[in-house]
């Protein structure tokens, strides 16, 4: 990247949930444009690196610190932390019967664009508005009108994961197993849309399992996480590595503990 | 409240007019014997009986200006002529329906209905005999530091159609006695939306009585909010069975109020139907009631019926009572039935805040989200009522 501008700084952090610890000391620094993959078996902390960064209250930070555009956000609310353009799209969306999804969606953008200093847009304004974007993820209209995610099936709540991440335009966007449960025609319309979204402004953090998302979508960097520390980083040869040998043969070791 | 005061009450009641006399003094003589409710019995359980007692000891509103009639959006007076399709019910048939008022042929405790035959003065007796819809709403208004009652009764003819709006409002120390029946000939179609918004120390005592004949249908819509004491009873009839019936009733307690809903539903014949669904929301260190019995005897095979009682408790300090319960000897009948209490769930209000969804909106989405199945079933022209409570407010 010619720019090198940092968006996310996060500083060795420690975090875990009812006295539990799970992040050991994480490292991590993402600039504008850049898309990064994490990688690391079930349970070595992904997904408990992204609610952290979004803000889940279910999770406390004993020490370390984040920091997105250069200012520390670890004290900020969840609200404010997407308002300001940190977005996580979820590894299992929460289905909220008799909230539309529509609705839903227009009070989520009108929070987001008052943050831009852009006018809200009425129920009219964000129909034509949300019709551009539901081709990008290439979903149906009619899931507007349903609760939010209310019998979506695993696909169709990934796609109004990237829906709501097209709708939000985030600066930086922390993707949780977004390929997971996806056929491989669901996965490509998705990747695809996620490729559609990333500018040379905007970071994009895949955590999957797996290298046949980062087939569809070229990360500038790979990170293993293995209990709760990124152990190692690579390019995308390293998924590659994975992919052949595993986890195991990495021969991950701990280097901060 | 003691015996004593309780007998010198009934017997200090004013007569009615004299179309009303013998209904009245019929009640009286049934009053005498219910006697005044009691905690040993179930339905009166957990009412603050105080408060109750405090309704009888206000005075009877007797004049006529808290009824106001709405024919398709036209305000009904003396002289207006009724709209084609419509009639008022004369004197002898009226007299004759009400010698034998028993609309509903059961032993179920009507303390409420034979309290507003007791204290009655005013009732609304119409026909409706159109095929095309008819728009009826009617507006009860209360009279500060008294007892309003009020009735109601509606004959719905062979393959006739109404739709009616009943609003009925309290304020300040004010009292209802409210007692709507509605009888549905073969073949007819009813929705009923009922509107309950009190306000500080106001009361109700509502009942809904319907009597179902073979293929109508009828679709009860209900809202209660804001009163420091109300139950209503809701009790449908299904003469043959071979009907269809749906209650989706909405209530919002707050402050220090007692809110209650008793449902009583029974069929006598097969292939009849009923849809339940009773929501709650509790505030504060108010209370919410809801029993509810469905009672479907051998004749009634082939019943479809489910009840269904959900909460939402909004604070420490409130209390639920639910109580959906299934009488079943048929044998052949698909029932059920259930209660839910919860909070607003955390995982949701997590996701809504994550999309930058401030707390207390994403809370206000959630609320609206668990009554968006009752109010959706209001007509448009409720939201007119929307000021009362912007629970009433269609989401748009």
């Amino acid at each position: 990247m010619d720019s090198n501008k940092l968006i996310l700084e996060i500083r060795n952090l420690y975090a875990g949930i009812d006295e539990k610890n799970i992040l050991n000391g994480i490292n991590l620094k993402i600039n504008e444009g850049e898309i990064h993959a994490i990688m690391g078996k079930n349970g070595s902390g992904k997904s408990t690196l992204s609610k952290i960064i979004a803000g889940d209250p279910s999770y406390s930070i004993t020490s370390g610190e984040i920091f997105f555009k250069h200012k520390n956000i670890k004290d900020l609310e969840p609200e404010i932390r997407s308002n300001i353009g940190i977005f996580l799209g979820f590894q299992y969306p929460i289905e909220i019967p008799g909230v539309k999804n529509i609705d839903f969606l227009r009070v989520s953008v009108n929070a987001r664009r008052k943050q831009l200093k852009e006018s809200e847009l009425d129920t009219f304004e964000f129909e034509a508005f949300i019709e551009e974007q539901l081709e990008i993820v290439k979903m149906d209209k009619a899931f507007l009108e349903r609760g939010v995610n209310q019998g979506f099936s695993g696909g169709e709540k990934k796609r109004n994961e990237i829906l709501q991440m097209a709708l939000l335009k985030p600066d930086i966007a922390f993707l949780d197993e977004t390929d997971s449960g996806l056929d491989i025609d669901a996965l490509r319309i998705i990747a695809s849309g996620i490729n559609k979204l990333h500018t040379p402004k905007k970071s994009i953090v895949l955590i999957t399992h797996y290298q046949r998302l980062l087939n569809e979508i070229e990360p500038d960097f790979v990170h293993v996480m293995h209990n709760g520390q990124i152990v190692r980083t690579g390019k995308k040869d390293l998924a590659i590595e994975l992919e052949k040998n595993g986890y195991e043969g990495l021969a991950l070791n701990n280097t901060g503990k | 409240m003691n015996q004593e005061s309780y007998l010198r009450w009934i017997s200090s009641l004013e007569k009615g007019g004299k179309i009303l006399e013998d209904s009245q003094r019929e009640a009286k003589q049934s009053l005498e014997k219910i006697g005044f409710p009691k905690k040993s019995a179930e339905k009166w359980r957990y009412t603050n009986l105080n408060r109750l007692e405090n309704i009888l000891k206000l005075p009877i509103n007797t004049s006529k200006e808290s009824l106001i009639l709405k024919i398709n959006s036209e305000v009904l007076n003396e002289n207006y002529k009724l709209p084609n399709g419509i009639e008022k019910i004369n004197n002898d048939e009226l007299i004759a329906y009400l010698s034998n008022q028993t609309i509903l042929n059961t032993s179920y405790e009507n303390f409420l209905t034979n309290l507003n035959h007791a204290t009655n003065h005013k009732i609304i007796a119409l026909k409706i005999k159109s095929d095309k819809m008819i728009n009826l709403e009617i507006v009860i208004k209360n009279l500060k530091q008294h007892l309003t009652p009020s009735k109601i009764l509606i004959l719905v003819e062979k393959n006739a159609k109404l739709d009616i709006l009943q609003i009925i409002q309290g304020s300040s120390s004010s009292s209802h006695s409210n007692l709507i029946e509605i009888y549905l000939d073969e073949n007819s179609k009813v929705n009923h939306s009922f509107i309950a918004i009190g306000s500080e120390l106001s009361s109700l005592l509502g009942t809904v009585s319907i009597k179902q004949e073979e293929n109508s249908s009828y679709s009860l819509s209900s809202f209660q909010q804001g009163w420091y004491l109300s139950h209503i009873d809701q009790n449908i009839f299904q003469v043959k069975g071979n009907a269809k019936s749906t209650i989706k009733s909405l209530t919002i307690s707050q402050k220090d109020q007692q809110l209650a809903t008793h449902s009583y539903i029974k069929f006598n014949g097969p292939n009849g139907s009923v849809k339940q669904v009773n929501k709650s929301i509790i505030e504060d260190n108010s209370q919410s009631i809801f029993n509810g019995l469905i009672d479907v005897p051998k004749i009634a095979q082939k019943t479809n019926a489910s009840q269904l009682s959900k909460n939402l408790l909004l604070s420490e300090k409130g209390r639920v009572h639910t109580s959906p319960q299934l009488k079943i000897v048929a044998d052949d009948v698909k029932c059920n039935h259930g209660a839910t209490i919860s909070q607003l769930e955390e995982e949701q209000i997590f996701y809504l805040n994550s999309r930058g969804i401030n707390r207390n909106e994403a809370n206000l989405l959630l609320i609206k989200g668990f009554c968006k199945e009752i109010i959706d079933n209001f007509p448009i022209n409720s939201t007119k009522w929307s000021h009362l409570s912007k629970y009433l407010k269609k989401n748009k």
